[in-house]
């Protein structure tokens, strides 16, 4: 994030802003962790994959791929998802705001095999929290500290 | 071959610098972290020892990070005039300290490093006193510079903040 960005992030929570006019910068930095917004980033398929298992969907998907009674269509899909996420050979990482992704994530919902929820609580894991160091806050309130001295500042 | 005598060292008079009662001035006080200080020029003695001992007493306005540094520097000087054959864009005044054009990591190192001054968590009230190093001043004059890198300001008051410079002469003395 800029300093500018930085600063206007500070400014706009009171908390953050207390913790910088009492030169507190390591609390300020720690306060800015917490109010950033998010950040989308792409998810390590290991991550995903130990989601779907202990959430219930990989076995779910894996008995469905072994039913003769599932539709070919659907089969397609769970042989899309597993080796998706299985190449034991790929450190592959998945951005989830791929359009692919999106609807192969679609089609596994509207095959019933995931649920609405599932899919969100899949998608929530490429939201990542934003990370500041001390240098990043010192350096961008240094613009309201006049002789480089900590004080009230707007 | 007898030794007739024996060299020892011993300890010289004090040299202070703090905001006001020393014989350098350097205002400390709200100092933010990544931000420095620099003093107004000292005179160490047209002969003076070879050796100095830095020793310095802060309070920091929060809690800061254990292990995290405030660190000094001496910028040398022939002469006693305050803005005349310094380092680093020093100014030889009590002011905020940025270098050149405000590139204060590249410009402190133009200086002498004498040491850092590492914090413990104390949280405020408590003024750390601490080594900060020895260094060898190949000049008259000089100014120090304090870079605030602990993580937290210095308290708003300046009585608590000092630093200490201590010769330690060399004396020669007959067995």
């Amino acid at each position: 994030m800029e300093p500018s960005a930085i600063l206007d992030l500070i400014r706009s929570d009171a908390i953050a802003k207390q913790f910088a006019v009492a030169g507190n910068d390591s609390a300020c930095a720690a306060r800015c962790a917490v109010i950033a917004p998010t950040v989308r980033r792409p998810v390590p398929a290991r991550d995903i994959k130990l989601a779907a298992m202990l959430n219930g969907y990989w076995a779910r998907m894996a008995l469905a791929l072994e039913s003769s009674e599932t539709p070919k269509e659907v089969r397609g899909l769970c042989i899309s998802f597993r080796d998706w996420l299985d190449d034991p050979k790929v450190e592959r990482e998945v951005d989830f705001d791929l359009v692919q992704v999106q609807q192969m994530l679609g089609g596994v919902v509207a095959a019933g095999l995931l649920s609405v929820d599932e899919l969100n609580a899949l998608d929530a894991m490429a939201n990542r929290p934003q990370s500041f160091t001390v240098e990043d806050v010192s350096a961008a309130l240094l613009a309201v500290r006049p002789d480089g001295r900590v004080g009230e500042f707007d | 071959m007898a030794i007739t005598s024996a060299f020892r060292v011993q300890s010289g008079t004090v040299k202070t610098i703090r905001n006001s009662g020393g014989d350098a001035a350097i205002t400390l006080a709200s100092l933010a972290n990544g931000a420095a200080r620099q003093s107004v020029k000292l005179d160490l003695g047209a002969t003076r020892a070879r050796l100095w001992a830095v020793k310095a007493d802060f309070e920091l306005a929060a809690t800061p990070t254990a292990g995290n540094t405030i660190d000094l520097y001496w910028a040398p000087s022939s002469s006693g005039t305050a803005g005349t054959d310094n380092p680093g864009n020093v100014s030889g005044t009590d002011a905020a300290y940025s270098g050149y054009s405000s590139n204060l990591d590249a410009s402190v190192r133009q200086l002498l490093f004498i040491g850092s001054f590492v914090v413990t968590t104390q949280t405020t009230a408590t003024v750390q006193k601490g080594n900060v190093g020895v260094f060898a001043p190949p000049q008259r004059y000089g100014s120090l510079v304090v870079y605030n890198r602990s993580g937290a300001a210095f308290h708003s008051t300046d009585t608590n903040q000092a630093i200490y410079l201590t010769p330690i002469e060399d004396t020669a003395e007959a067995a």
